[in-house]
């Protein structure tokens, strides 16, 4: 064996096993789900029958779906009417303020602690009766906002938008905090000397500046809508009723309470097709501005 | 560039000949553990036997991990393993994943509407000689055979506080309307939350968004009688009718400040602290009663009333549950059996029962439940079984994902009757057009 030989058997006995542990535990489920949502398999039953798209047409035709994804969508707007305002701490924590070590590390806090124990903490908090939430507002004479935290299937879905906006917003500034840490100082420098504004410096040097770390907020933001599940799972079972069932929420009951794998499958596959596009099409409108 | 074409072609082959060998790995040790099963089967080896079940209360848990142990002085062969869970909804799922890749336990433990969608996965126990005297088994076969025996039956009450009633001179009701006027007597009053609703938790309203159109269609069948119809829930059926009592109830404001936004053990807490009135569970309920308030002095009971008028006669819901039956996919069928002889045998079954402080399921053995014998005393209701619906109600019910318990959340909400019926209706008239 020569040597050059030698060496590419090394490289590709060693590539190998990634690999092959990628298809195992990626490419192979991956292709198993969709084989399932080809099927009406239960989830228990030894056989099933293969139904082509039935699955994906009644996906598309159920309204639990699109209510679902409406709940979606007010995670993705209320983090995407946020992002300025995370982007603003970030530039305030950029800056040498007092004690700005501290506050970096209270800001990511949240996304460190365990999704369950925010649910909870959260679910204490909104409780109607001694909830230390109403007990705030009353104290401060606010009485008049007190509201069925978790049970008016008008105010839950904002209420729990509330949660996932304090456990991921710290993160997003830590990100955000890295992009403006890489942008060169001169740059303010020089533009302090043309005589620009603060508004001016931040809208002309920050922004672009920091734009591929926007871009991956944007796709963290796109892909945490979509697959928002524990926060509305723990904290009230997408209820009342359907309230606050969210497109995960509405996959794992189709599949494990009304032992519908097929109907989950599909609607699983749809969601990976969902973020794909919806990368794609950032990419795209951020590729695009980059060109210009 | 040709090193490339070929590197690449390598590397193809490379995780071919991996992923074959893989699979093919896979295959060759299953075969060998036939292998060895079979041979174990001839030497009457050691045997363990899993059990799986979930009971929310921990020292049942313990009780049973630890009595089933004494199986091995009676067969030093067999050794029985407990695993527990503290919920249903977890246990239901964990079992679900495990019947799908074929590994369950070789017990398991099951409520009466999960065994239709169990049938493939369950040996029949007709052959079983316990089967014969267990009172209920029969009425739960499916497709004509007894695929899980009953440990237990138990009356679905309404609790309340006979010192709350009596500081508030109300009588036990015993119509719906009755029963209406004492909740709102209650919440007049003031100082008490009538009814405690853990209704965050949705299955907190089975007493009424489940059980409530079945017992007032006077039919132990009306389940899977539903999947015969196109449109069950309209004006004029048992649900509607059913429906719109309970919306009589849930718009009556007597479940507190927000009967949505506590759960179960909240509302719990309420009745057994003295904050709330009245509230509807299982016997199951009372020993946890007990755990928490230390006595049962402050508690009494009463069918829950679901008649309008006293023509009728008062009915009283009885559930039977924990089931158990032995996978098909076990590999110690006749141990398993076996241990079931043993489980359901009168001395053995006795314990359980006071250990579960529930209703008998067997005949011959009776419990021994002080709270209960004070119940049938004071109360001698006629007894109105639950019947779980048949393969074609779940598969319908489950094609338009009805949770009766959700819509009892979303009648909370403020959903009228109307809406709920006509949706309910025009997804169950498509879902049996599909079938």
């Amino acid at each position: 064996m020569n040597y050059n030989l030698q060496k590419k058997f090394v490289i590709f006995g060693f590539l190998a096993i990634p690999v092959g542990l990628l298809m195992l535990f990626l490419l192979y489920p991956t292709v198993k789900l969709f084989q399932f949502s080809l099927t009406d398999w239960n989830g228990i039953s030894k056989t099933f029958n293969y139904v082509g798209f039935k699955n994906y047409i009644a996906a598309f035709q159920t309204d639990g779906v699109w209510d679902a994804l409406r709940n979606n969508l007010l995670y993705f707007i209320m983090h995407l009417v946020f992002i300025p305002l995370e982007i603003s701490i970030a530039v305030l924590l950029n800056n040498k303020i007092r004690a700005s070590r501290f506050f970096r590390s209270m800001v990511f806090m949240p996304y460190i602690l365990n999704g369950v124990a925010v649910a909870y903490i959260f679910s204490y908090l909104y409780n109607p009766i001694n909830g230390p939430f109403n007990a705030l507002l009353d104290l401060i004479g606010l009485e008049g906002l007190i509201q069925n935290w978790l049970s008016d299937p008008g105010v839950v879905n904002y209420s729990l938008v509330a949660v996932s906006l304090w456990r991921f917003s710290g993160f997003h500034v830590i990100l955000f905090l890295a992009g403006l840490q890489s942008v060169p100082q001169d740059l303010y420098e020089a533009a302090t000397i043309d005589g620009a504004g603060a508004f001016q410096k931040f809208r002309f040097i920050t922004v672009p500046g920091i734009s591929r770390v926007i871009e991956i907020v944007l796709f963290l933001n796109v892909r945490g809508a979509l697959q928002v599940f524990d926060i509305p799972f723990l904290m009230t079972q997408g209820g009342p009723g359907t309230a606050s069932t969210t497109f995960t929420v509405y996959t794992i009951q189709s599949a494990f309470k009304y032992n519908n794998y097929g109907l989950a499958s599909s609607l699983a596959v749809i969601l990976m097709l969902m973020i794909i596009v919806f990368t794609q099409l950032q990419g795209k409108l951020f590729g695009g501005k980059e060109d210009n | 560039m040709r090193t490339k074409k070929w590197a690449t072609l390598l590397l193809v082959c490379t995780l071919v000949l991996t992923a074959l060998s893989g699979c093919s790995g896979g295959s060759g040790k299953s075969s060998e553990e036939n292998g060895d099963t079979a041979n174990s089967g001839a030497k009457a080896d050691k045997v363990t036997l899993k059990l799986a079940m979930w009971d929310s209360n921990n020292d049942f848990i313990t009780f049973l991990t630890d009595k089933v142990k004494e199986y091995s002085s009676v067969n030093p062969n067999v050794k029985v393993e407990v695993e527990s869970f503290k919920s249903d909804s977890d246990y239901l799922q964990a079992i679900k994943v495990r019947a799908g890749g074929d590994a369950l336990p070789d017990l398991i433990e099951l409520k009466p509407n999960w065994l239709a969608d169990f049938k493939e996965q369950l040996t029949p126990l007709d052959d079983l000689g316990v089967v014969s005297k267990n009172i209920y088994a029969k009425n739960y076969a499916v497709d004509g055979k007894i695929l899980a025996i009953p440990s237990v039956s138990f009356p679905e009450l309404v609790y309340y506080h006979p010192s709350v009633f009596k500081e508030l001179n109300l009588e036990v009701p015993t119509t719906w309307p009755q029963f209406m006027d004492v909740l709102k007597k209650i919440q007049e009053n003031g100082k008490y939350i009538p009814y405690a609703m853990g209704g965050k938790d949705a299955w907190p309203d089975y007493p009424f968004n489940e059980f409530l159109p079945h017992i007032i269609s006077d039919k132990e069948s009306y389940l899977s009688d539903l999947a015969k119809e196109d449109a069950p829930f309209g004006e004029g059926t048992p649900f509607y009718q059913g429906y719109s009592q309970i919306a009589e109830m849930y718009n009556a404001n007597v479940m507190g400040p927000d009967p949505l936004g506590i759960g179960a053990d909240q509302a719990n807490d309420l009745f057994i602290s003295k904050q709330a009135a009245v509230m509807a569970s299982g016997l199951w309920f009372v020993p946890t009663y007990e755990s928490k308030a230390g006595t049962l002095d402050d508690l009494a009971a009463f069918p829950m009333p679901y008649r309008q008028t006293e023509d009728t006669p008062l009915k009283l819901m009885m559930f039977t549950d924990h089931f158990y039956g032995i996978s098909s996919s076990s590999k110690h069928q006749e141990e398993a059996k076996a241990f079931m002889e043993w489980f359901y045998s009168p001395e053995v079954y006795k314990e359980y029962l006071n250990g579960a402080q529930l209703d008998t399921a067997f005949e011959g053995v009776d419990s021994d439940v002080p709270f209960l014998k004070t119940f049938y005393a004071d109360n001698q209701p006629e007894k109105f079984m639950y019947i779980p619906g048949d393969a074609a109600y779940t598969e319908l019910s489950n094609a338009i994902q009805l949770d009766v318990k959700a819509l009892g959340q979303e009648m909370m909400a403020g959903k009228t009757v109307d809406e709920i019926t006509k949706d309910l209706n025009a997804k169950w008239t498509e879902a049996r057009k599909n079938k």
